[in-house]
């Protein structure tokens, strides 16, 4: 059984991109999705990851603290924000 | 066309380029083509990719930090930016005694504009400003921005930006960097020289094509800076109000993708082959073309110093600039520069406005027996020519 989907959002693209190369370089599951324009106005490019390593990327992007806007869980087409 | 052994226009744009550029070039227009950081897309991640890593290579090669690096279309862009971006109304702006019209043009524009003052720092008779005598002016002058280049585009000599940039530190004076010489070919650490704003063209030392540059911040530059260009950026598109986040805020408009392709390649091509062989190369080359030129008679060196440059060397002798630049081309198939390079100011200085020099500027692919081939062809010329 596969881990569920988790997205995170960005300032920037220069930002999410190195957000998806800081975890590849932890040996993390990572990849760069487009996001809808509801969920993010911004860089139009989400990092997805697996929900259940989230605390771990939380941990690997703490120096990108600053510039991320959201978390959530993919559900289908949908994206749910992630509490806190 | 021959195959660039005797272009000694390097200082003007470099050539041949590594073919890791051509290369490069290539596989982008041909084979992704996506537009950076407006879709997400494969081919625009390739392109957003692609800007991601110049940020990251240039910030390894000169120092800063890679969320800090701004592409511009080249050096006279980054610099405009600079200065009209870092100067508030009514500022003191202190210049050197070499600059080149991509400074001083903008700096006379732009002073009328915004009631600036401006200065010209001090420096010895072949414009190298002198640190002792620059921290005694700038006590006397009340600056709040400080712009030099960092290796003359007339003569190759470098300005000490260590010591120069410790001054401005210590005296809360922004320090901007032309680097549009040097840059690629000599040391440059903008942490480590406490500069503020390092402003690159790509198409020179860096190796990268034509429309190509950055504009490097210091964290206090960042902070203060004001963007020059304003429209898309494909980020916070809900907003018509520019982003306030680096890079965006400063880059407004489609970039030079494929250029960035190809300056990427140019400076990772630096970063295998290190700066310090560079350096050592072009440093080569300028004591060869210094011995042979000494060699001449008739022939005077602008130039002939020891310390930090670049291989760009000028001379001037019995003919005009411009017949000695004719003839070597016609005769010798020999490309160099001849004039006032676009630096007026520099000339002023030097002793050698109006009619300036020729520019003899070997680049770090050509073989030291091109310098005395050149040599030779000069040598003839002033032989043959009455």
């Amino acid at each position: 059984m596969t881990s569920p989907a988790c997205a995170l959002t960005f300032l920037s693209v220069h930002d999410v991109i190195k957000a998806e190369k800081l975890a590849l370089a932890a040996g993390l599951r990572a990849r760069l999705i487009p996001v809808p324009k509801q969920i993010s106005p911004e860089c139009g490019m989400a990092l997805q990851i697996d929900c259940e390593r989230l605390s771990k990327i939380e941990e690997l992007l703490a120096p990108l603290q600053a510039r991320r806007v959201g978390s959530f869980r993919i559900a289908g087409a949908a994206f749910e924000p992630l509490e806190g | 066309m021959d195959d660039g052994r005797l272009y000694f226009d390097n200082a003007a744009t470099s050539f041949p380029k590594p073919v890791q550029v051509y290369e490069a070039l290539d596989a982008y227009v041909r084979g992704v083509g996506g537009t950076a950081g407006r879709s997400a897309h494969e081919r625009a991640q390739a392109g957003s990719r692609l800007l991601f890593e110049l940020r990251e290579a240039l910030a390894e090669l000169c120092g800063g930090a890679d969320d800090r690096v701004v592409l511009t279309k080249n050096a006279t862009e980054a610099i405009n930016l600079a200065l009209s971006g870092l100067a508030r109304p009514g500022a003191t702006i202190v210049h050197g005694p070499l600059e080149h019209n991509a400074v001083m043009r903008p700096l006379t524009h732009l002073a009328q504009r915004h009631g600036w003052t401006t200065a010209q720092a001090p420096g010895d008779a072949l414009g190298r400003i002198e640190p002792t005598a620059l921290d005694a002016f700038l006590a006397q002058t009340n600056a709040d921005v400080l712009i030099t280049l960092y290796a003359s585009n007339v003569h190759g000599l470098a300005q000490d930006l260590a010591a120069i940039g410790e001054i401005c530190a210590r005296r809360e004076i922004i320090f901007i960097v032309d680097g549009a010489q040097g840059g690629g070919l000599l040391p440059l650490d903008m942490d480590a020289m406490r500069i503020d704003a390092l402003c690159l063209t790509g198409h020179k030392g860096l190796l990268g094509p034509t429309g190509t540059g950055a504009l490097l911040l210091s964290e206090r530059g960042a902070e203060r800076i004001q963007p020059l260009l304003l429209g898309g950026t494909g980020s916070a598109s809900d907003k018509e109000a520019m982003p306030d986040f680096l890079p965006d805020r400063l880059e407004a408009g489609t970039p030079n993708t494929h250029g960035a392709a190809g300056l990427l390649a140019g400076v990772q091509y630096l970063l295998e082959e290190t700066i310090e062989v560079a350096a050592r190369y072009e440093a080569e080359l300028r004591a060869r073309m210094i011995e042979r030129m000494r060699a001449l008679k008739g022939v005077t060196i602008i130039g002939d110093a020891a310390g930090p440059a670049t291989a760009t060397l000028g001379i001037t002798s019995r003919l005009a600039p411009s017949d000695m630049a004719f003839l070597l081309s016609e005769k010798y198939g020999v490309a160099v520069r001849a004039g006032l390079q676009c630096a007026p100011r520099a000339h002023r200085t030097l002793g050698t406005f109006p009619d300036g020099t020729v520019r003899l500027a070997p680049g770090l692919f050509t073989p030291p027996s091109a310098v005395d081939e050149v040599a030779d062809a000069i040598g003839d010329i002033l032989r043959t020519q009455r």
